[in-house]
């Protein structure tokens, strides 16, 4: 049923470069891809100890926990978490995250400029919620990450889960040495 | 945030933390099969599969009739970085990941050359190479090389040689090398090497290397497992 599901899904695949840094929608718009996000949470939460301790903020301290599903040409292919520390971006539950991306909003309403992120990219078995979600069986692709300011300060935990052909990787290693 | 596994890894690497911040002290019982899988709303079959992984580790031991109980601290979870900072040669990567390489030559043959990323070349040498971690499969690697510059390329002995060190001594070494990475199923002709029966997603990169002149002399298709995968990079907003 679920490997059904899939097949009769259009395969739609985004090419990322592991240098540069655009948006998923901003690539899907440059497609011509029709895209859709539906926010699924967007709560203050209290830091749990792993969240503080990788935004550098104490234990317990309020942080918005943003939850998005991306769909694209009618198919669910993305879930996308982030966490961000709520001082930093004051009101933001009257925010809308329907039209604009993220890092727009933090750049045009709370002038805070992403400059780079660290991602990390695994495999892992979907959850149940994520299979419901993404109506996939099997495996997800899932992205962490971590975003700093241009003061290299962060200012945001992510973590995007995938069906497994929406995203593929290009990037170029140089060896100098040799 | 979440460390995000397989159900039953990540059941395991839950003991380990236990275990490591002294929950579960060595020697002690840990709870049965049943008491966990009632605790996590997950099967017993997954419970098992955790336990055996840890068991076959040795940081538990199944005593019959008495239980599981811790046998030694946890070795910390390795994954091999194929992203920024990898040297380009799996085998570097592999041992800067904590773990033991070695690799078993499956097949080399050159062959009239089918492939467009090689416009002027007659034949192409084919070296499939199984790459294992800790004496277990972990990737197969299909390099393609371009004839006219390595012949008599298949006396080389790979088993025991980096192929880039080949490379090298030709003075072809890829110096610039470009990469792609997806997520697709493993290809139903190498399952076997693996001991994978169904449907199973692998890490697949496809790797072009160009030498010092801008000539590409490698193209390479590789599918890892994902257990011991992570592809970590920083990329830049502009």
């Amino acid at each position: 049923m679920e490997a059904e599901k899939a097949e009769s899904r259009k395969q739609v695949t985004i090419e990322r470069s592991t240098k540069a840094y655009y948006s998923t929608t901003s690539l899907l718009k440059k497609l011509g891809y029709e895209y859709q996000v539906i926010v699924l949470k967007k709560d203050i939460i209290e830091a749990n100890k792993l969240q503080s301790s990788e935004l550098s903020i104490p234990l317990a301290t309020n942080i918005y926990e943003i939850k998005r599903l991306l769909i694209v040409e009618d198919h669910p292919r993305a879930i996308e978490s982030s966490y961000i520390a709520a001082d930093l971006i004051p009101e933001f539950y009257n925010v809308s995250l329907e039209n604009e991306p993220l890092y727009t909003i933090l750049s045009e309403k709370y002038n805070i400029d992403i400059d780079k992120s660290e991602e990390r990219i695994i495999v892992a078995e979907a959850s149940k919620s994520e299979r419901e979600l993404l109506k996939a069986d099997g495996e997800v692709m899932v992205i962490t990450g971590k975003s700093y300011d241009r003061n290299g300060q962060i200012i945001e935990l992510y973590e995007t889960v995938s069906v497994c052909d929406f995203f593929k990787f290009k990037g170029e290693t140089i060896h100098y040495d040799k | 945030m979440t460390n995000r596994e397989y159900l039953y890894v990540q059941l395991a690497e839950n003991i380990k933390k236990k275990i490591i911040n002294g929950t579960y002290s060595i020697g002690s019982r840990i709870p049965s099969e049943r008491e966990m899988a009632e605790v996590y709303g997950i099967t017993r079959v997954t419970v098992r599969r955790a336990l055996d992984l840890l068991v076959k580790e040795k940081v538990l031991v199944a005593s019959v009739g008495k239980g599981t109980f811790v046998a030694k601290m946890p070795d910390i979870e390795k994954r091999i970085n194929l992203g920024e900072g990898s040297s380009s040669r799996l085998v570097s990567d592999i041992r800067s990941g904590g773990m033991n390489p070695s690799k078993i030559v499956i097949d080399m043959q050159w062959l009239k050359n089918d492939l467009k990323c090689f416009p002027n070349e007659e034949h192409i040498f084919k070296l499939t190479r199984l790459m294992l971690v800790d004496d277990k499969p972990y990737a197969i690697q299909i390099s393609n090389l371009p004839y006219s510059k390595f012949e008599g390329i298949e006396r080389y002995d790979f088993k025991e040689g980096s192929l880039y060190d080949y490379m090298d001594n030709y003075g072809h070494l890829p110096i610039r090398i470009s990469s792609e990475l997806t997520i697709v199923d493993m290809p139903k002709e190498f399952k076997k090497y693996f001991n994978i029966k169904k449907k199973k997603k692998v890490f697949h990169f496809e790797y072009m290397g160009r030498d010092k002149e801008g000539e590409l002399v490698e193209y390479t298709e590789s599918y890892n497992l994902p257990e011991y995968t992570e592809y970590k990079f920083t990329i830049k907003r502009f």
